[in-house]
């Protein structure tokens, strides 16, 4: 198998203990190439990271570099390096030693070293720092000697792990057109681990988008951008309107009363979407000639355009002008239909349908846990599956409900936040008001009150 | 300023109480004779004691060089180990020292004597028996046993905050294992193994027990020297002021060699 990739990952797996941060990611680096794996904090970024670098060794699949299987082979005999989070640097040396690091290590002769010490700092605008100590360095300036102690080696391929994340934002800035510089100039492919995607979309050939340990969708920053795949990478990628919408017809979706027609693939009809819709694509028009109408809420002129946002119903639109209505302005809103991009839901269907055991008269136990509900005149020990509404589950703290679970997404819904909550492998389907931090435990409180009973019938499917 | 000023006044008095007037007694004393006059006599003899000052920084050197070379591995092992083994190992190094010196090394005389446990057991093999108690070896075995925590505490303290992150980077610019322990995790230690040299090195030469113990009669050290100055049959403050002071100077020389070594880093004590 010859490969034409520098490095190629294969259906990587990573467990700690029973958590399993890594689950079955695959994809190639070519030379030359800036690639980008972005994702919210804890979605095993750093771990894949780390596996490439050798410090952790996947639970299964294979990583090559030129070729070679990388299985085994420890960190100091890997041909990448490595520009640490928090930099790493050797606090009992100074910048030279630092930089000069790898080199003595490799008993490269000591006038070699001290030429490409030079020029190393010179390139990454340090030049004359050689004797200054670490711990006296500005921010700015140990990253740069971060990024000149691990590129002076050579490597094929540079593993960079949020190097920009401890800089201010203006540092940042200039920090992310020096590394896309220096990566052209130098011509080794970059790996990049980050959160911010604005950095991911600006620098990046290729962005590699992870939620939860895999991959949610790969490509091009502009295809990222466009043409996201689902309503996380959607909402993960930039400001955007995600709202509810059902296909009414095969052809047709209906977004907040709206009915617009759809032909960009195949859409059965009833099917739950989301649809997503860019604050630059909405126009701003007069009320009976929109899709929507609404009423502006506020205006804030943002340099370029003004960021209005508008009640519709409810539901808040955000949208980018250039042209300024008035605060409590009745406008419509229109789209061209190619900026509509429909998403299937992360979640199977708009409601939660649980299997549920009747207990007594006035109680059900979901997956092994009773729950009150109001008296049903049910027989005991009957299967049944309730059909929950989203609205009708809140969000508590995890210490004040039985039923709790990990916080897997929360994607704004104009109105509400759309959650997924993962109960031991249930999935929940949640709209809540509040906002919480994806990752956190939380516990549900379910109102049973709104919440259809039917007997589980043969066709009745656990829709986890 | 003054309330905090006003807390360290306890503090002060500490200090002056019991180590600025009995150093300055020490001083005082080595300085004067029986009647009380200011005379250099005591240091007189102080030439005819140099071969007992020798052997007692040359067994103090011994100790500490082996503490340290048991201390150090230890030290790296433990860094690497979980948290619950790093406090066990720990706390197991430091349950000896919660028994009585004086019972400790009276330990040792039982185990090592000529009829002591170890020759009984050797007796079995049909080995020996070895002369082990009143040699050398054995005053240097009683200090690396009694000192040997105080040299493993402050090197595993300093070693466990060592950022593992600065281990990786190495690992990553092409260091392995030696390589990462010669340029990354020694020269981060020094201050813990400067510390733990100095509360090694300093009871080591100073011990009166261990050594008349474990030593007997033949191993005589400056401790033993002073003591018999003050509650020996010699009886002479005096002279016990003057060797006492000496051996101030001697180990305040030492330290000195030592924190040069260490550098300027910071945690250095002394």
């Amino acid at each position: 198998m010859k490969e034409k990739y520098l490095l190629k990952l294969s259906g990587i797996v990573k467990d700690f203990g029973d958590n399993r941060v890594i689950n079955d990611v695959s994809f190639s680096v070519k030379s030359n190439e800036f690639l980008t794996i972005l994702g919210p904090s804890g979605c095993g970024k750093t771990t894949l990271l780390r596996a490439i670098g050798g410090f952790e060794e996947p639970t299964a699949g294979k990583i090559f570099l030129n070729g070679e299987d990388m299985a085994g082979i420890p960190p100091h005999k890997r041909q990448v390096n490595t520009v640490f989070q928090k930099y790493a640097l050797f606090p009992h040396l100074n910048v030279f030693d630092n930089v000069a690091f790898g080199l003595k290590l490799k008993k490269v002769p000591k006038d070699e070293i001290r030429k490409r010490v030079k020029a190393m700092l010179k390139l990454v605008d340090l030049k004359g720092f050689e004797k200054r100590n670490i711990t006296k360095l500005s921010g700015g300036q140990q990253q740069r000697v971060a990024i000149a102690r691990a590129l002076i080696n050579h490597p094929k391929i540079l593993l960079l792990d949020e190097p920009l994340g401890a800089l201010d934002l203006k540092l940042r800035k200039d920090m992310q057109i020096e590394l896309k510089q220096i990566q052209q100039n130098l011509g080794i492919a970059f790996v990049y681990v980050t959160h911010d995607q604005e950095e991911a979309l600006s620098m990046s050939d290729t962005v590699v988008v992870m939620k939860d340990g895999k991959i949610a969708q790969m490509g091009t920053p502009q295809d990222i951008y466009n043409e996201p795949v689902n309503a996380f990478v959607a909402d993960f990628i930039g400001e955007n309107n995600i709202f509810d919408g059902e296909m009414i017809e095969d052809q047709q979706v209906e977004i907040l009363g709206a009915v617009l027609p759809y032909n960009d693939g195949v859409w059965p009809k009833g099917m739950p979407v989301d649809a997503v819709i860019r604050p630059e694509d909405v126009k701003v028009v007069a009320p009976e000639n929109g899709y929507w109408r609404g009423r502006v809420e506020s205006v804030v002129f943002k340099g370029v355009h003004y960021e209005i946002v508008v009640n519709c119903g409810g539901y808040q639109w955000l949208i980018h002008s250039t042209a300024a209505p008035k605060v409590d302005e009745e406008i419509g809103m229109t789209i061209d239909l190619y900026d509509l991009h429909l998403m299937k839901k992360m979640f199977d269907g708009a409601e939660n349908r649980v299997p549920a055991e009747i207990e007594t008269a006035t109680s059900v136990l979901i997956d092994g846990l009773s729950f009150e509900i109001p008296e049903t005149d049910r027989e005991r020990g009957e299967k049944v599956i309730l059909r929950i509404p989203p609205s009708a589950i809140d969000v508590v703290g995890d210490e004040e409900s039985p039923l709790t679970g990990t916080l897997l997404s929360v994607i704004y819904k104009g109105k509400y936040n759309e959650m997924i909550v993962d109960c031991g492998g249930r999935r929940w389907l949640i709209q809540e008001d509040r906002d919480e931090q994806v990752g956190i435990r939380v516990g549900l409180k379910i109102d049973f009150s709104q919440a259809l009973t039917e007997s589980a019938g043969d066709d009745s499917n656990d829709p986890s | 300023m003054t309330r905090v000023k006003a807390l360290a006044a306890p503090y002060l008095l500490w200090v002056v109480l019991f180590t600025v007037i009995p150093c300055s007694l020490v001083v005082y004393f080595a300085f004067t004779n029986e009647n009380g006059g200011f005379t250099l006599a005591n240091f007189r003899d102080v030439p005819f004691y140099a071969p007992v000052f020798l052997k007692s920084l040359y067994l103090s050197l011994i100790a500490t060089v082996i503490c340290f070379l048991i201390a150090y591995p230890m030290g790296l092992i433990l860094m690497k180990a979980d948290l619950n083994a790093q406090r066990t190992v720990i706390m197991l190094v430091m349950l000896p020292m919660w028994m009585n010196f004086l019972l400790r090394t009276y330990a040792w005389m039982t185990l090592l004597e000529n009829e002591g446990l170890i020759n009984h057991f050797l007796e079995l093999f049909g080995i020996g028996p070895f002369r082990m108690i009143n040699t050398q070896g054995a005053v240097v075995l009683g200090m690396v046993y009694n000192y040997l925590p105080f040299m493993i505490l402050p090197i595993y303290s300093v070693m466990v905050k060592i950022n593992p992150a600065l281990i990786e980077a190495a690992q990553d610019l092409g260091a392995g294992s030696l390589k990462v322990v010669s340029k990354i995790i020694f020269p981060l230690s020094i201050p813990g193994v400067v510390s733990g040299i100095i509360m090694v090195f300093v009871p080591s030469i100073s011990t009166f027990i261990i050594s008349r113990m474990l030593g007997g009669g033949s191993n005589m050290l400056i401790g033993d020297l002073i003591e018999m100055q003050f509650i020996g049959s010699v009886y002479n403050p005096y002279v016990g002021s003057a060797i006492s002071l000496i051996l101030m100077a001697v180990v305040f020389v030492c330290m000195g060699i030592i924190n040069r070594f260490g550098g300027e880093k910071e945690g250095t004590l002394l």
